[in-house]
């Protein structure tokens, strides 16, 4: 019988570091484990429309407040930063859930106020073509109120499954200061 | 490493075993002379001697579940929050603290401060029934309904209040008691708990969270104060 056919000592180490080279190579090209996680990120400016994937975002207002007050008389001092924006889906409504407005600060996530009882709080569903004017009030720390901030808009909390996302970035040190804002009902725009 | 030459394959083996140097004489006449059961035993004897002189084998201490002995107004750190009792309050009704008393009951109030040590929001009304308990509290309302303990913002009433990161929010925890069960300058007893921080490992990508199981942090005894209808309350309405 004949014997085996044996490769060269050059080849078998060639093939080995081959194989491990190879092997290096599909890990660094393999997707980590929050790729799923991953949005795609548009950034917003006051004032001017932004299209996501499905949302479509229009930031009216950005602005820091040591005070709060809602229509129906009810008020809060603290440090706020408050954002107000139209925001409408622009092609399905099934999935249309604005579940996702926080406000980061270095490490720390911050979401709008549940205060009074959750009747400010901007969550709710989008509808195509009808943007619904909408107040995201955040009490910071105030420590925080002189750091950089950063205000995403997204439609799932928990899935954000390369999705869209709106961003806005600011500088809250250099943010214009009222002394009251005012959170306007949730509202359609007419 | 094996020469890759085929030829010489065969004739390797025989080659090798002759190679092989025989060992020293004393290295022979000590294996005939020691079995290996001693070998082992000393080995283990060796070992165990060595973990003893660097205390290895002394009893370990006592696994500590040190629970504090608060005084109201004492801060408990819990690593997600730091909760401060205040006071016990009997009061008949106290709308908008999310307990609602049936004809027969009243309404106990514990109130506290909560501040947010972590850097995400934490909702205050989830787990509330397992970080907070009063001792003696019946498990079933007059009503034949579960006993069920709420959360509200002294300040506004927000039921079950979000606590943003680094603030500090009063909070009024309220069970509906049996009208009867309890009276002025009484003592309740109030335990308070802490929840985990769990980490998911094993092949998760998922992020760390709080949740149960709570771990008891500390007792705290308070006086009851009985403001009847509570004309002068200090909790929202």
């Amino acid at each position: 019988m004949k014997p085996p056919r044996r490769f060269s000592p050059l080849a078998r180490w060639g093939a080995g570091v081959g194989l491990v080279v190879a092997a290096w190579g599909v890990i660094a090209v393999t997707p980590d484990d929050h790729f799923a996680d991953h949005v795609f990120v548009e950034h917003a400016h006051l004032d001017t429309a932004v299209d996501g994937r499905d949302i479509r975002i229009t930031l009216l207002d950005f602005e820091k407040a040591q005070s709060v007050q809602d229509a129906h008389g009810w008020h809060a001092d603290g440090t706020w930063v408050v954002a107000t924006f139209e925001a409408e889906a622009l092609t399905n409504e099934k999935e249309s859930n604005l579940q996702r407005i926080e406000l980061h600060i270095g490490d720390r996530t911050y979401t709008p106020s549940d205060r009074p009882d959750e009747r400010t709080t901007p969550l709710g569903h989008l509808a195509v073509g009808i943007p619904a004017t909408m107040t995201a009030a955040f009490e910071i720390d105030a420590d925080d109120a002189a750091e950089h901030a950063t205000l995403e808009i997204a439609y799932d909390k928990i899935g954000r499954v390369l999705d869209s996302e709106i961003d806005y970035d600011a500088d809250l040190a250099k943010l214009r200061a009222v002394p009251s804002a005012k959170i306007a009902d949730r509202k359609w725009s007419e | 490493m094996r020469s890759g030459d085929a030829a010489t394959d065969d004739a390797a083996k025989p080659a090798l075993e002759q190679k092989r140097a025989p060992a020293p004489k004393w290295v022979r006449s000590a294996a005939k002379a020691l079995p290996a059961t001693w070998v082992t035993t000393g080995a283990l004897v060796l070992f165990l001697g060595v973990t003893a002189l660097f205390g290895g084998l002394a009893a370990a201490p006592p696994v500590k579940h040190h629970i504090a002995q608060l005084a109201p107004g004492k801060a408990l750190d819990t690593g997600q929050l730091e909760v401060t009792v205040r006071r016990a309050v009997l009061i008949d009704e106290l709308p908008g603290s999310g307990t609602v008393p049936d004809d027969g009951e009243r309404v106990l109030v514990v109130t506290a401060t909560m501040k947010n040590l972590t850097d995400a929001p934490v909702q205050s009304g989830v787990f509330a029934d397992e970080q907070i308990t009063v001792d003696g509290l019946p498990a079933q309302r007059v009503n034949g309904r579960d006993e069920v303990a709420s959360v509200a913002r002294v300040d506004d009433a927000t039921l079950s209040p979000d606590i943003q990161p680094g603030l500090a929010v009063d909070v009024a925890f309220t069970w509906p008691v049996p009208a009867d069960l309890l009276h002025a300058d009484d003592t309740i007893d109030v335990h308070l708990s802490k929840l985990t921080w769990f980490e998911p490992k094993f092949l998760s990508d998922e992020a760390p969270f709080w949740t149960t199981p709570t771990i008891k942090a500390a007792d705290m005894r308070l006086a009851i104060d009985d403001v009847g209808a509570g004309a002068d309350q200090e909790a929202a309405g």
